[in-house]
């Protein structure tokens, strides 16, 4: 079987994959390895469909693979690209970039030695082409989309920028709400809007990976070759979206431990399930939405477990109607390789240490809460602060506006409402009230905060999903955000706050200290202003008496006394608090001795001094000149 | 409420020590006030045990403070928080290389090694504290003592003292200071380095940057001034180039015009300002300052670095700024 997490073509709720064409098989090699998939399939998504779900070790720690940690791939003598925006061609002959082991067996690693990531190497490469437009929006979801669709229709020329192969965001993970219409329907309407203007252009697999001022810097994905490109802009929309949280527990990053969102869009997409069972582990009621359609589509759902005792909601109705075994009140605490296959996984009571309940399934699909997207705002001078239990925006910047889940807002029509108001804000139009009540949310439990499962010992909890690495320390231990050579990202610093790490009040700065770290330090010539050397410098203004004495002090014909050594009367004992006078200068012309400045008064002493040199107490007197 | 003898503003590792040793050796009621920004910031400060001075006496205060510090940070037993590490001071200009060569014959004179270094020195096994890792049994220590801690004011109290550069900033309007006390910008980054700094701290005196050598192959420059603030950060940098930075921030620091410390009265209050990095080894004598049990030395000290003092006696190297 070459494509064991491969959903059937014809599962329910379209979870056989919509971006694929199942009637056009193909094969290529990644690290020697035939791997088949469709037409359709991203690298990654081809590669965790063929039961590839390892990047490699950290140490000994086992670390999943996924859409926010793969390594890079390169054909042979191309340039590197990245798993998630790379479309697979039939016959493709790739290889990851970065340390692995040997292994003649098929495994399901990447076999990667991991040691921190690598800085995507197009972040320093010159732009291959420089584009200009009035409105850049970044993000394609359906707050990006609105903003688009506003823009589009009043006539002004529009960029659209999306990181994925496609275009939605993260709005069908939700689903529709009520009466609401689809997020299917709305986004699919403004797609249409938008490829039917003129006045637009699209980029997908496209990745701003700089934001300067009105400049973007985006690395894009066209026929298998990556190119830089900059567009400059009048106004930017940041749609970027919500990023959804790791819990925080021992394993967190094992393969097979994947989040909601991203599980459900690798099913929806691509018709990929890691195995043929899964335990989810949700703190919210999305959870229950992602298992009963996952359950639907022939996925053994073990159980449900939720974080909250007795939540109420329709999905939770639902998944009881469905047959779906639930448990209340419990958080996962672990997550390890089962004896044979698959995970073994601990829950145990919220805020409790010891695992009372333990499964074992070939996936956890753990339902975080969300942290608003704010990368590309920090990077264009906003401000962020803890509120409302994550990272929110803060100021204003002239020519940018925050949009949808970046700008905090959680319901659909809001999104859509704020990508309007958005194109509005910066193009001075009228800029409605935005409401953003979800429907029934009162007759919802609300999330809960996040999973924090106990610290275990030799089994790191990570702090979020990313290239940072950042993770829990040992019971004893405190990971500090400064010590890492990888930025923490927004979720470390959400984690960090939750831990305790961090104070609330001090986590936006945190946040905004890295976020906007300032560009890469280039090689400078740039020299210091001259201080010429001083006679009488202020820094000894009164020290040795109001008017000290120049002297020139000498020990015999050849010895010279360093700038700085320190005079005394001969039968001083050598404390810089007696001292008489100081060298203050080498004698000129490469003569013996040194210039010192002497107290007057020590003078009347007499005229045999020592010099406390460096290399020892010298004797010395006044030069004859 | 006990009335309070002393209301200690600021969150600096100088304002713990000064609160405790108010509270324990001198049976004052001590508050101190200010919030301590959580270690998961950017450093803006680091704490040394080095004057960048031509003064014997700051020199001697300093080393005795070393002594009274030392034993009372042994005392909370947090080893970790303190050590000696090598500092590196570095001179481009020759006025500059001049006063450094007065700073390490001091420093000699008062008990270090020292090695040339270019136009700079190498300072050997210089004393440093690192304020993170005290904080925990630092506030068990203030608690247990009675020390009010809040994080925010007003208090009513026998004297304000305000000691750290941002009580200063944010109770004496610009208009209210003295103009020895000069307010300047400073930035802090973090570096991703190729390879570990060869010592653990080096301050380039002409070009306003101080690089300290971090865990993970990092290196935290506080860079002062406003201008060129890259270009000279770069200039002290080996490579390879670019090099990339993890994290920015910038503030605004108290410095005193003539390079010395300023301590005394201004506006009502007690300001201690331009200290530099030796702040915390000067808590036991500004404690003793502050209860009126200084030594006759002491006091003579403290009296001519008051702000309206004629403060030509205790004028000091004055680094470039920007």
């Amino acid at each position: 079987m070459t494509q064991p997490y491969r959903l059937a073509a014809d599962a329910a709720h379209q979870f056989g994959g919509i971006e694929l064409d199942r009637s056009k098989a193909l094969q290529f090699r990644l690290n020697g390895r035939t791997i088949d998939g469709f037409a359709g399939d991203t690298l990654l998504s081809a590669v965790l469909a063929a039961g590839i779900d390892a990047f490699g070790t950290l140490g000994i720690i086992p670390l999943g693979l996924s859409e926010s940690f793969a390594p890079l791939v390169s054909a042979k003598g191309g340039a590197a690209l990245p798993m998630h925006r790379l479309l697979v061609e039939n016959g493709m002959d790739l290889t990851t970039l970065g340390r692995r082991r040997f292994s003649l067996r098929r495994t399901s690693s990447l076999g990667h030695l991991i040691d921190g990531i690598a800085d995507a190497p197009w972040l320093r490469d010159p732009p291959a082409q420089n584009l200009s437009t009035e409105l850049l929006v970044i993000g394609g979801g359906v707050a990006g989309l609105a903003a688009a669709s506003a823009a589009a229709i009043a006539g002004r020329n529009v960029i659209l920028v999306e990181r994925r192969t496609w275009l939605g965001g993260d709005a069908r993970y939700f689903g529709a709400v009520g009466d609401e219409e689809s997020p299917e329907a709305v986004s699919t309407a403004l797609i249409a809007t938008l490829r039917a203007a003129p006045n637009v252009t699209i980029f997908t697999t496209a990745d701003v990976f700089a934001l300067s001022g009105r400049t973007a810097h985006i690395h894009c994905i066209e026929a298998s070759r990556g190119k830089v490109l900059t567009i400059e802009a009048s106004r930017i929309v940041i749609a970027t979206g919500s990023l959804q949280r790791l819990p925080i527990f021992s394993g967190n990053r094992h393969p097979g431990v994947t989040s909601a969102v991203a599980a459900y869009h690798l099913a929806k997409r691509y018709g990929v399930a890691h195995g043929k069972s899964a335990v989810v582990a949700t703190q919210s009621n999305y959870g229950y939405r992602l298992a009963l359609r996952l359950h639907d589509a022939g996925v053994k759902i073990g159980r449900i477990v939720d974080a909250r005792i007795n939540p109420q909601s329709r999905f939770v109705d639902f998944a009881k109607a469905s047959g779906l075994t639930l448990t209340g009140g419990h958080g996962p605490v672990s997550a390890a390789s089962a004896a044979r296959h698959g995970l073994h996984l601990g829950f145990a009571p919220t805020g409790g240490a010891t695992a009372s309940l333990t499964l074992d399934a070939d996936q956890l699909i753990v339902s975080g809460g969300f942290q608003p997207d704010l990368a590309l705002w920090m990077l264009a001078g906003g401000g962020t602060h803890w509120q409302d239990g994550r990272l929110q925006s803060r100021g204003q910047i002239e020519h940018v506006a925050l949009a949808g889940g970046a700008a905090g807002y959680r319901s659909m029509r809001a999104c859509v409402e704020s990508g309007k108001a958005a194109d509005a804000l910066l193009f001075g139009g009228a800029v409605a009230a935005i409401a953003d009540a979800e429907l029934g949310a009162a007759f919802e439990t609300p999330d809960a905060p996040t999973m924090i499962g106990p610290n275990i010992e030799g089994s790191p909890a990570f702090f979020d999903v990313g290239a940072s690495l950042i993770a829990r320390l040992p019971p004893s231990g405190k990971p500090v955000l400064t010590g890492e050579a990888h930025a923490p990202a927004l979720g470390d610093v959400a984690a960090s706050v939750e831990l305790g790490l961090t104070a609330a009040a001090d986590a936006g700065a945190v946040a905004e200290e890295r976020g906007a770290p300032g560009g890469d330090l280039v090689a400078s010539q740039w020299t210091s202003p001259q201080r010429p050397l001083d006679d009488n410098p202020l820094w000894l203004s009164g020290r040795f008496g109001t008017e000290p004495m120049r002297l020139h002090l000498v020990v015999d014909g050849k010895r010279r006394f360093e700038p700085g050594a320190l005079v005394y009367a001969n039968s001083s004992p050598p404390d810089p608090l007696l001292a008489i006078g100081v060298i203050i200068e080498a004698a000129g012309n490469g003569k013996a001795g040194g210039i010192a400045l002497v107290a007057r008064a020590a003078l009347d002493a007499g005229d045999r001094f020592i010099v406390e040199t460096l290399a020892g107490p010298s004797p010395a007197r006044i030069h004859a000149d | 409420m006990t009335r309070l003898d002393y209301a200690i503003f600021g969150s600096n590792l100088l304002s713990s020590l000064l609160a405790g040793l108010l509270a324990r050796d001198h049976g004052k009621a001590v508050a101190r006030i200010g919030r301590r920004p959580s270690a998961q910031r950017l450093p803006r400060a680091i704490e040394l045990a080095l004057p960048m001075s031509i003064r014997p006496r700051s020199w001697q205060m300093v080393r005795e403070g070393e002594r009274e510090v030392g034993a009372l940070v042994a005392s909370l037993g947090v080893p970790e928080a303190t050590n000696t590490r090598e500092v590196l001071l570095s001179a481009d200009a020759a006025g500059s290389a001049q006063a450094l060569d007065h700073v390490a014959h001091l420093a000699v004179g008062f008990g270090h090694q020292v090695r040339r270094a270019g136009q700079g020195w190498a300072i050997r096994r210089v004393g440093r504290l690192h304020a993170d890792e005290l904080e925990e049994k630092l506030t068990a220590w203030l608690t247990g003592l009675g020390v009010v801690l809040a994080d925010e004011g007003p208090v009513e109290a026998g004297r304000s003292v305000l000691a750290d550069d941002v009580a200063v900033l944010d109770q004496l309007a610009p208009d209210t200071r003295p103009s020895i006390l000069q307010s300047e910008t400073m930035t802090a980054t973090l570096i991703a380095a190729p390879r570990e700094l060869a010592v653990a701290v080096t301050r380039y005196v002409d070009r306003g940057v101080t690089l300290v050598a971090r865990p993970g192959n990092t290196v935290l420059a506080l860079i002062s001034g406003e201008h060129d603030v890259e270009v000279r950060l770069a200039s002290t940098l080996d490579g390879p180039f670019p090099m990339k930075r993890l994290a920015t921030t910038r503030y605004r620091r108290i410095v005193s015009a003539d390079g010395a410390s300023v301590l005394g009265d201004v506006a009502g209050a007690f300001v201690v300002a331009g200290l530099g990095t030796f702040g915390p080894w000067l808590a036991p004598a500004l404690a003793r300052h502050l209860a009126g049990k200084a030594s006759a030395d002491d006091a003579g000290w403290f009296a001519m670095h008051d702000a309206s003092a004629a403060r030509d006696a205790v004028a000091d190297f004055v680094e470039a700024r920007f």
